[in-house]
């Protein structure tokens, strides 16, 4: 990675340990308008995040999605911009005492990338740029829908448990918590969806069937089997609360797995 | 000048002793009024709530307990006078238990939000009839002001602690907003009704109400705004409504697990909310296991109850922490303010002497150039405030920080302002 690019993101990265403190202090003591500068933090870190992979971008000539390193930098640049569109939307400052840790290790595994080399795989051209950032996008959403299930999980053993501890007392109320993983499993699908037409269509034209005996692939459409199976869940057979919780973390899970299999590229492409 | 208070309050006296001081708002503002004429005060303010009557003034030291004393003793007998009912406090004291007061923590129900409203109103009315004007005119909005900080930054409002407002409470941790949801009323008691009027003012819209005696069921419908059902539909407005409050006098459970099972799978897992307020029990307790069915329990309310005034508590102490800074705050700054009559005499006093100089030398100014003449005003005027500059200063220190031996009235001797 270019030096400037580590730097800034290496910037992004101490604004975003500042807002998760301070979201914590503030989620903790209940004190909403001491999240604003948590807020401002995450927005001013996503700024510099986007501008240390513009630059990375520019210094390899393409998409900075090749190392682990790189795809980690990425899938945190992006889950913070869902998350910041989540907060607008909804304004539930705890979901960043939940949604950042993972925001915040992603970037500090990315920035414990050097400059950034071309490692000349022979096919990492545009359609893969366009084919990994729907699918970190996609993940990303994933990740929100999750970070819903597991707050949701917590808020509705506190309202069974029927008796008020921390949590209660700041959780967003359960349908909310459902809104949120509805509207991000809605994005997931639609963003994994596209990126697997548009990888699967251009692996055709390249490689033939050869690319569909690769396990990553199946790992791949099994996270798109996955997210269809939420999508039709809830649409078709009512999946809500424990249920829907439990299968918006399995498709993390597994998208997850998929993710850390695949980084870099998948086998096919070096044949 | 220093802010006194008088008073009494549920933790001193119990209401056979309030209700004898009790004033309507008309007696409380001619009180006031009636207090701020006499000698010994120059500001007056009587707040009387079911909870408490309080008389505040500022004027002489000891001057609100000459001026109370007379009313006192026509409304309180020898017994009451000596039962400690009453407390009096001055200064900083005062200044706290205002603050205490305006922020609920003094309150009954710590964190109740009426109290605001009626220190708010008392203000009012003291300003309207002339009766503040001076440091305790500025204490009450201060007072408003960190009662909203405390608001603002605690949450010592915000959970509710009566079994119906825990209802509501409980509701909108599941639903959020309430707006347009559907509340079934089974059988008729109070605490039903009670819940069912807070859901209704929380924003819940459809009001349904069964009763095995379908005429109770019309009379308690019609007195709530809600709509009368027969006993025989409920299986059907269980699949339909948000939210169930039953009181039946039932000997059994009207709702079983099985049943309930049917219920949530036609509902197609849509939440729904289960509030049993009857002994013996109406709703089956194991229904709560079923998968976005919560119900709760008289016991259960009670217990959420009791667990937010335990959060209550803690909010409460950190809101005495913000109490301790506002009032440290307010008292230097009420302090500070005692030098400024002696300030703002010296600045006019040394502005009175530059221009009579001025004035002395005009005839021999007269050749100046209008340049040459502002230098003068410049120079003139820098030389004032410079010499100014360190007596304003030690009169500030002194006004926030009384050393002994050194008092205005000396002050004023010294630069001769009287």
């Amino acid at each position: 990675m270019d030096s400037h690019a580590t730097v800034l993101l290496r910037a992004a990265l101490v604004l975003y340990s500042l807002g998760l403190l301070d979201s914590l202090y503030s989620v903790v003591r209940q004190r909403r308008k001491l999240f604003k500068p948590a807020l401002y933090a995450f927005a001013l870190g996503a700024t510099l995040h986007f501008l240390s992979l513009a630059l990375a971008s520019r210094a390899l000539g393409r998409f900075p999605v090749q190392t682990f390193q790189q795809l980690c930098s990425m899938a945190s640049f992006f889950m913070t911009v869902v998350f910041l569109a989540v907060y607008v939307r909804f304004k539930y400052e705890s979901l960043a005492v939940f949604a950042v840790p993972p925001v915040f290790l992603l970037a500090l595994v990315g920035s414990l990338g050097g400059p950034a080399r071309d490692v000349s795989r022979p096919v990492l051209q545009w359609w893969i740029s366009i084919h990994a950032t729907l699918f970190l996008l996609g993940y990303a959403a994933l990740f929100l829908t999750c970070v819903a299930g597991v707050m949701y999980l917590i808020q509705e053993h506190e309202l069974k448990s029927k008796r008020p501890k921390a949590f209660y007392y700041r959780l967003p109320p359960l349908s909310k918590l459902e809104d949120i993983g509805r509207v991000a499993l809605g994005a997931a699908f639609v963003l994994v969806t596209l990126g697997l037409i548009a990888a699967s269509t251009w692996a055709f034209a390249k490689w033939g069937a050869s690319w569909v005996v690769d396990p990553t692939i199946a790992l791949a459409f099994l996270t798109w089997g996955i997210a269809f199976t939420m999508v039709v869940g809830r649409l078709a057979a009512g999946w809500q609360g424990r249920k829907g919780a439990y299968f918006s973390i399995a498709g993390f899970a597994c998208a997850a797995l998929t993710w850390v299999v695949n980084s870099g590229a998948h086998t096919f492409m070096s044949q | 000048m220093s802010i006194q208070l008088i008073g009494m309050s549920h933790k001193t006296a119990p209401v056979a002793i309030r209700e004898r001081l009790a004033l309507s708002e008309e007696d409380a503002v001619a009180l006031a009024a009636r207090l701020a004429r006499g000698p010994q005060l120059d500001e007056a303010l009587v707040l009387s709530t079911c909870n408490r009557v309080e008389f505040l003034g500022s004027g002489e030291p000891d001057g609100l307990r000459s001026a109370v004393l007379r009313h006192l003793l026509d409304h309180l007998d020898q017994e009451a006078l000596s039962e400690d009912a009453l407390y009096a406090y001055g200064e900083r004291a005062a200044v706290r238990h205002v603050f205490r007061v305006a922020c609920s923590l003094d309150s009954m129900v710590v964190g109740e939000p009426q109290i605001l409203g009626q220190v708010r109103d008392a203000y009012r009315r003291a300003t309207d009839a002339g009766t503040l004007g001076g440091p305790l005119g500025r204490l009450i909005p201060h007072a408003l002001r960190v009662a909203r900080r405390v608001r603002n930054e605690t949450g010592i409002g915000r959970t509710a602690v009566s079994v119906s407002s825990v209802a509501v409470e409980l509701a909108r941790r599941i639903f959020g907003e309430l707006d347009g949801l559907s509340v079934l009323l089974i059988g008729a008691g109070d605490m039903a009704e009670a819940a069912a009027r807070h859901l209704q003012n929380a924003g819940a819209s459809h009001l349904y109400v069964a009763n095995r005696t379908f005429s109770s069921a019309e009379s308690l419908a019609a007195s709530i705004a809600g709509r009368p059902v027969r006993f025989e539909r409920l299986l059907e407005l269980l699949q339909r409504v948000d939210i169930v409050l039953s009181s039946t006098g039932s000997p059994s459970f009207i709702l079983t697990r099985r049943t309930a099972e049917g219920v949530i799978a036609s509902r197609r897992n849509r939440p729904i909310f289960l509030v049993d307020i009857a002994v013996p029990r109406d709703i089956d307790p194991e229904i709560n296991a079923v998968d976005n069915m919560f119900v709760y329990d008289i016991d259960d309310l009670q217990q959420v109850a009791a667990a937010n005034i335990k959060h209550r508590r803690r909010e409460a102490e950190r809101a005495e922490r913000i109490v301790e800074d506002e009032v440290e705050g307010i008292l230097k700054r009420m302090r500070a303010h005692r030098a400024a009559p002696a300030i703002v005499s010296l600045n006019q006093r040394l502005e009175a002497i530059r221009r009579g100089e001025l004035e002395r030398y005009r005839s021999k100014l007269r050749g100046l150039t209008a340049e040459q003449r502002e230098a003068v005003e410049a120079l003139t005027k820098g030389m004032i405030s410079k010499i100014a500059h360190h007596p304003i200063r030690e009169a500030k220190r002194q006004a926030s920080d009384p050393r002994p031996g050194f008092t205005f009235d000396d002050f004023r001797r010294l630069f001769g302002l009287d």
